[in-house]
């Protein structure tokens, strides 16, 4: 006879297997070390066609992998049809391992496309799903996200609702998909390495972050979460105005045989991708920064782009090193790091860095007149949530999980501070004055940190 | 009472125990146990477990104690009764009961044979008998419910009969008991009132029918249509003599309910000549009012409408009730001339103010602008078809309307134009209209209904209207529907098999420039009033209007500024009234109109001044700015001349949110309703959550028709109240007729007395089968208990599972009273009064081993205004719920259903900490806070199929214990993409041992997410605001590179 607390265990656990096989007579569920075995089974019942969504994560991908091969074996066989969706995080990463993946595919008659997650659209709530299976006209087997992928459930439903879901999920992929073939050809976007940099710039932080123009006691907190913020797209960037820098950049450097360009101040290497793509001219692009790791993080793109970059760990105010003077300076949301007192100084050593004629390429954050709507603490406890919600999409790609980037997220918005200098009317007043004629202003309406915001466009010529 | 055969045992259980044994009456028994025994088993025939019996006679009790009652009960039951009695109760060692057996005989299983045999009088007298009134007892509630069930079917049946056979007494004897017993329920009553004035008993009709109407009122409904019928035959009256006599009004009331007939008749005309004439002297209606006494029953003859021949007559006593108040004679003229029920008008007094205002004609601008779907449109009206013209805000839908119009009234056709965004114009204006158009060369008529979206309910009453009135019209009426994307399903609704025609300012930028301009248009001109108008047409025309004057595009500042100065024509206003406009423009360019009283707050004469001037104008009790795009352009006029004004007074945004917070939900719902968030929720990019919200709104109104449909489908729910009354939580928000349905469906199907539990009207509701089926689940997971040899305790063959369900509908009925718009309070406290009745001494509801039952009607004490802190009983069921097992049901974190599968963990945690902390148990209780971990430790499970009653019970108690609306906002898609799919909603009739899942999860997760959603949006308002300001408030301004360099114009 057993003790009471066994016999309560053995209860509890007969409870536990009930619920998790299913009480649903149209539904059994397979916990996820039985994976294998449901690839198996569902192999050996499927009769004509079996559509697949697969997270495809390139560091930890086997093509030659049971889950893979079992699916080409049967794509092989006559009258049975093989359609996958490879869900990746970007366009350019690990090309060659999704290229091979794609090469067997495509010999064994699978049916393949890729979709990135980076191109779906943001207000899309649905996260991934750990796999969607549609099996011939009737069945869907699913595993939904929300545990760690040992702990995931997989289930075979024959409900019409899962049934109508999973096709919708499906067409959706399918619209926002990309044929390889087509895929392979175009450019790699100017964000994609984030994913593989976010992690690595987060991990240097903590040593390179010595101080900055935003915190003078110390940047971990901000260059440590930047590229995870840019990579949800919840901070400003060049991207937010990224048809104006283009444009502005390009027009600027048109017509000169080598330009020279100056970056002054900058989280990482976005502006450094504006730069280099708007002037292929250029030969080498200098970056003025007064921490090391976002000199760090300039390098790191510099060498995958394989673009001359010479970096300078300076305060713009007390340049010593900075090689002026310059046809080109850009900066992205950088003047507001300063009091408005600072403005004319920052002004003058941008005038001093230029050539004459040389151009200055930046944009300026308005604050509003009126007191906001959302008090300042709700703005930051949305902000966090809403990094863990993003980043949840992101989770087979990350090293760090969703709760510690909204960790990172809620620090970084309580404490980021963007000075107020007034009007459109002050900022143009400064520039003038210091010797710059605004060849180009444009109010825009960005989404905004923690709230919508509104930013200058400015292309100012040095008189 | 004679058992009219010949039994060895006989037993009368109404009124007072009595026991004839071979013909002869024994001696009253002894003992209240004996007596109550002696009930339990004579009342359920056949054999029964032992505990079961022994557990509903000492429910108190633990089990072997009550089991020994029982032994020594049936002991003394023999003793007393004799040896014979032996044949009647069986026993073994587990079981007892009384065999179905020709020797013994039950008046209560005979009482339809008694009735049938008796006469009237002891008939009745036998249906006023009650069932052994000595025992007070919770299962002889359920028995006491189901005898009345079964008197109330054979009174129904009797009073059919004997009125079949003209014996209207009788008739009238067996509906007014049947009206005892049923007081609350409109049916019987209205059999009475029917039968008193068959039986031309009319003074007792005319008080049966007060009475109905009375409870009606008090119940919050209206009366049926079988109820109108037989209320409207009421009023049949002689003779009365014509001529009206020139008199005050006073004179003429005392006249008019005057005994002699003649003389009221003639006064009730004169009265009606001066209800139906104008303060000018003209007939506001284009009617006559004729005293007719030559006729059997003399009446007053109202007609004839313009060009239709149409007349009603008007009985005395219905002239007298409605000349009372001579603005309700209009409106009743009105309803009757049309053959409307008044149900589809509003009853405002402020309309009959509009009737005697006789609505002018639309003026239509001179510009003729002829595009593709202004000829699509009248080709289709022209076939015979209606039209439904929907784009967005600002899309030229009107411009477009006007020249339809233009076009038509040129070939004939006659117009009413109903503008929906006036909140004072109802289905009367349009009524009104029809009333007094002549008819046409064309011999048709075109009703334009304009900013369908802005007012939904009055769409839809138009809708109905329409199809009411159109047989009554001799001339073809044809429909132009106007509304933005988000009404294309509304005008479906108003208008069915409308065709509809898309609208983009986009379409119609080129035609309206050139119709303005009188010439081409340059592509480079078109392409930058294209960008800063962003298809906004009241923009692009200001715009293109400046570079007619100019030879410049404006900015929009500059648009802007000519917009306000055409406004003031140049004048500066007062700064008080600068002010003011500022309020108002802020907030019309969220399609707020402010209530009269809140402008006037601000300042009246500032009112005053702006509405002289037309600035502001005054629409039924509000003010209005006029056009969404006028008011953003008023805004920024203001906020760069006068930045200070933002400075004092606050964002655009934040006066709104401020004037909501006083107006209210009402007001939230409106201007939801009148703003285009369609095209918010098909943004891609969803920085701070406001397409998110957007979306939820748009899910709210989906869920909102969904369930609405399946109420006019059905509103019984294939007869499950659990279904109904979740539906009717939704309602209550936003739909109060379908509420009204629904409450006629529960309230006639559920009896309520404040002595007892609820029982059923008749057999029980069907989700009475979730019980059952609860019951095999409560016995396999006792087998499972058993084989491990675990303690099984309550089981579940010693639960009364009728009172089980008696008990939750408890708990739903008090939610359902609670949600009545402005609470019908005696049902209400009724139902209180039984909770605190029937709770048991631990505090919980029955039975302990379910603590969701305890947790359903802690619920409904809540919504009924009870908490932890005003209520002993709510306070009591909270102490219960939260006392750690064995002694309470919450065990290590979490609260087991106690039901096998049919209830997860997840589920009854989450019902269980919804009903704490709804009750005011502090967040930071221990018991919540390890349940909401349990919660989310679970989240997986959540989303797995089949388990949407877990999520949807699962997010509420996420929110509710302090979780944000984001960190589950992939749940809650997911759970909304299930509710809206159609297949869950084909079962809402299936019962649950048909589908194994509960009958009512449709509704009730569609009502969850309602509730959710609905309070997310309220929350998160100022970013869903900020998100549509974003859009308006600060458009990209044209670059200096194109307004101050070379002009390429």
């Amino acid at each position: 006879m057993s003790s009471p607390m066994l016999e309560t265990a053995r209860v509890t656990l007969r409870d536990f297997r009930s619920r998790r096989d299913s009480v649903d007579p149209a539904v059994v569920n397979f916990p996820a070390s039985a994976l294998l075995e449901l690839h198996r089974s569902v192999a050996v019942a499927a009769q004509s066609r079996v559509r697949q969504v697969v997270p495809f994560d390139p560091p930890n991908w086997d093509p030659d992998a049971f889950e893979h091969s079992i699916w080409r074996e049967s794509a092989s066989a006559a009258g049975f049809e093989v359609e996958r969706i490879y869900v990746l995080p970007h366009r350019g990463i690990s090309r060659e391992v999704v290229s091979r993946q794609l090469d067997l595919d495509t010999a064994a008659g699978i049916q393949a496309r890729v979709v990135f997650i980076g191109g779906i659209p943001e207000t899309n709530q649905a996260e991934i799903p750990e796999g969607l299976w549609l099996v011939d006209e009737d069945v869907v087997v699913l595993s939904r996200s929300g545990v760690g992928k040992e702990d995931a459930i997989w289930t075979i439903s024959e409900r019409a609702v899962d049934r109508a879901q999973g096709e919708s999920f499906w067409e959706q992929l399918w619209s926002w998909s990309e044929d390889p073939a087509t895929s392979s050809r175009l450019p790699v976007e100017l964000e994609e390495p984030l994913v593989l940099s976010a992690d690595l710039v987060h991990g240097v932080s903590d040593v390179l972050c010595t101080s900055d123009h935003v915190d003078r006691g110390g940047c971990g907190w901000y260059h440590g979460a930047w590229q995870y913020l840019r990579l949800l797209n919840l901070v400003s960037t060049p991207t937010w105005h990224s048809e104006f820098y283009l444009e502005q950049i390009a027009a600027a450097s048109n017509g000169k045989q080598e330009p020279r360009a100056l970056i002054t101040g900058t989280a990482d290497y976005s502006m450094l991708a504006y730069v280099s793509a708007a002037t292929p001219a250029v030969t080498s692009i200098d970056v003025l920064d007064m921490c090391a790791t976002p000199l760090f993080a300039c390098r790191w793109f510099a060498k995958r782009i394989d673009q001359q970059v010479d970096t300078f760990e300076e305060d713009l105010l007390a340049t010593s090193a900075a090689q002026g003077p310059y046809d080109l300076i850009c900066c992205d949301a950088f003047l507001t790091r300063f009091e408005p007192q600072e403005t004319v100084k920052v002004v003058r050593a941008w005038a001093g860095l230029l050539e004459p004629g040389g151009v200055l390429v930046t944009t300026v954050r308005i604050h509003p007149r009126s007191a906001r709507v959302r008090e300042f603490d709700s703005a930051v406890r949305d902000f966090r949530e809403r990094a863990e919600q993003r980043a949840r999409r992101w989770r087979p790609f990350l090293k760090v999980s969703p709760g510690e980037i909204g960790v990172l997220a809620e620090y970084y918005a309580g404490r980021m501070k963007s000075n107020d200098l007034g009007g459109e009317d002050f900022i143009q007043d400064q520039l003038i004055r210091g010797g710059f004629h605004i060849q180009f202003e444009e109010l825009a309406e960005v989404p905004g940190e923690l709230y919508p915001t509104t930013y200058l466009r400015l292309a100012c010529k040095k008189t | 009472m004679d058992s009219g055969g010949e039994k060895q045992w006989e037993f009368f259980l109404l009124k007072n125990l009595k026991i004839v044994h071979r013909g002869q009456e024994l001696k009253p028994l002894t003992g209240r146990w004996k007596r109550e025994l002696l009930t339990l088993l004579l009342l359920n025939p056949g054999t029964h477990d032992r505990a079961t019996v022994a557990g509903r006679i000492w429910p108190g009790d633990g089990d072997s104690e009550a089991l020994r009652k029982l032994r020594q009960t049936l002991k003394d039951l023999n003793d007393e009764l004799g040896k014979g009695f032996g044949d009647v109760v069986v026993a073994s060692r587990t079981q007892i009961g009384v065999l179905e057996d020709v020797s013994v005989w039950v008046d209560v299983h005979s009482i339809k044979e008694l009735i049938e045999k008796a006469d009237v009088e002891a008939a009745v007298g036998l249906t006023e008998a009650e069932l052994m009134p000595e025992i007070s007892s919770e299962w002889i509630d359920t028995a006491r419910v189901r005898h009345q069930a079964a008197l109330v079917s054979q009174l129904e049946h009797l009073a059919t009969q004997a009125e079949l056979r003209d014996d209207l007494d009788v008739a009238r004897r067996f509906t007014a008991r049947w009206v005892d017993l049923c007081p609350d329920v409109e049916t019987p009553r209205r059999e009475l009132v029917r039968r008193l004035a068959k039986a031309e008993e009319l003074a007792g009709a005319s008080a049966a029918a007060t009475d109905l109407l009375a409870l009606l009122r008090d119940i919050g409904l209206q009366p049926s249509e079988e109820t109108r019928a037989v209320l409207a035959s009421l009023h049949q009256v002689p003779e009365a003599e014509p001529k009206p006599l020139a008199v005050s009004r006073d004179a003429l009331l005392v006249r008019l309910g005057a005994g002699d007939e003649r003389i009221a008749i003639q006064a009730a005309q004169a009265l009606a000549l001066a209800a139906l004439t104008c303060s000018e002297g003209t007939r506001c209606l284009p009617v006559t009012a004729a005293a007719d006494v030559d006729a059997n029953e003399p009446c007053l003859r109202i007609g004839t409408v313009a060009g239709r021949q149409r007349e009603v007559r008007i009985s005395l006593p219905m002239v007298r009730d409605l000349l009372a108040d001579p603005d309700r004679f209009l409106i009743s003229v009105l309803c009757q001339l049309f053959d409307l029920s008044e149900d589809n008008l509003e009853t405002a007094s402020s309309l009959v103010a509009r009737i005697r205002e006789l609505p002018t004609p639309r003026e239509t601008k001179g510009t003729v602008v002829s595009t593709e779907r202004v000829s699509e449109a009248i080709g289709r009206l022209q076939a015979g078809a209606d039209v439904a013209m929907i784009g967005p805000s600002a899309a030229g839908k009107t411009v477009a309307a006007e020249q339809i119009v233009q076009q038509l009234t040129g070939a004939g056709w006659t117009v009413s134009w109903v503008d929906l965004s006036d909140p004072a114009v109802g289905a009367i204006d349009l009524l009104v209209s029809l009333a007094v158009a002549e008819e046409g060369p064309a011999a048709s008529h075109l009703i334009v209904l304009d900013d369908l979206q802005a007012n939904p309910g009055v769409a839809i009453q138009i809708g109905n209207l329409l199809t009411e009135v159109s047989p009554a019209f001799s001339s073809r009426l044809g429909v132009v529907l106007l509304g933005w994307d988000s009404a294309r399903q509304l005008a479906s609704e108003v208008c069915p098999g409308a065709v509809t025609i898309p609208c983009s300012g986009e379409d119609l930028l080129r035609p309206v420039l050139e119709g303005l301009g009188g010439s081409e248009v340059e592509d480079a001109v078109l392409s930058q009033v294209r960008r800063l108008s962003a298809g906004d047409l009241l923009v692009a025309n200001e715009a293109f209007q400046h570079y007619l004057r100019s030879g410049e595009i404006p900015s929009l500042r500059q648009i802007a500024s000519a917009t306000f100065e055409e406004l003031t024509g140049g004048e500066p206003l007062s700064a008080e009234a600068t002010r003011l406009a500022f309020i108002l423009a802020a907030l019309g360019q969220f399609e707020i109109d402010a209530a009269r009283a809140f402008a006037e707050a601000q300042s009246q004469s500032a009112l005053e001044e702006l509405v002289a001037r037309r600035i502001v104008r005054p629409v039924g009790p509000f003010v209005a700015v006029g056009h969404r795009s006028h008011a953003a352009l008023i805004v920024l006029h203001l906020r760069a001349g006068q930045p200070d004004l933002m400075d004092s007074l606050g964002s655009p945004v934040r006066l709104s949110l401020d004037y909501l917070r006083l107006a209210g939900d009402g007001q939230i719902v409106a201007m939801l309703q009148r703003l285009d968030l369609a095209s918010a929720t098909r943004r891609e990019s969803d920085q701070h959550g406001s397409t998110f919200l957007a979306r939820s709104w748009e899910s709210i109104q989906i869920l909102r028709n969904y369930l609405r449909q399946q109420v006019q489908r059905d509103a019984t729910w294939g007869d499950n109240v659990a279904s109904a009354i979740h539906a009717a939580q939704t309602f209550s928000r936003f739909d109060e007729e379908s509420w009204g349905t629904t409450a006629r469906f529960v309230r006639s199907r559920w009896l309520i007395d404040a002595s007892r539990l609820p029982g059923p009207h008749g057999r029980s509701s069907r989700e009475r089968d979730d019980f059952t089926a609860i019951k095999e689940k409560m016995d396999e997971e006792d087998a499972v208990k058993k084989a491990e040899n675990a303690p099984v305790e309550m089981p579940a063959n010693s639960i009364d599972f009728d009172r089980v369900h008696r008990t939750w509908v408890l708990g739903q009925l008090l939610g359902f009273e609670a949600s009545a718009p402005g609470r019908s309070s005696p049902r209400l406290e009724d139902l209180v009064a039984v909770a605190e009745h029937v709770q048991e001494p631990a505090g919980n509801f029955y039975p302990s081993r379910v603590p969701w039952v305890t947790a359903r009607v802690v619920l409904g004490l809540v919504a009924a205004g009870h908490t932890a802190n005003s209520s002993r009983s709510v306070q009591e069921a909270c102490q219960w719920l939260r006392r750690p097992y064995p002694e309470g049901p919450y065990k290590a974190g979490a609260w087991e259903g106690g039901t096998g599968t049919w209830n997860s963990t997840v589920e009854t945690t989450a019902m269980c900490l919804s009903a704490l902390v709804r009750a005011g148990i502090p967040l930071d209780d221990p018991a919540i806070r390890a349940g909401k971990a349990y919660l989310l430790s679970q989240r997986a499970a959540w989303v797995q199929p089949g388990a949407e009653v877990d999520a949807a019970n699962a997010l509420e108690a996420y929110i509710l214990t302090g979780g944000r609306w984001r960190e589950v906002s992939a749940e809650l898609m997911h759970l909304l993409s299930w509710a809206r799919h159609k297949e869950p909603w084909t079962r809402t009739s299936h019962l649950a041992s048909e589908s194994q899942a509960q009958s009512s999860a449709v509704a009730l997760v569609a009502n969850s997410l309602v509730g959710i959603l609905w309070a997310t949006v309220k929350a998160e308002l100022p970013i869903l605001l900020e998100g549509i300001a974003t859009e308006r408030e600060a458009p990209v301004e044209p670059a200096m590179s194109l307004s101050a360099k070379d002009d390429p114009v």
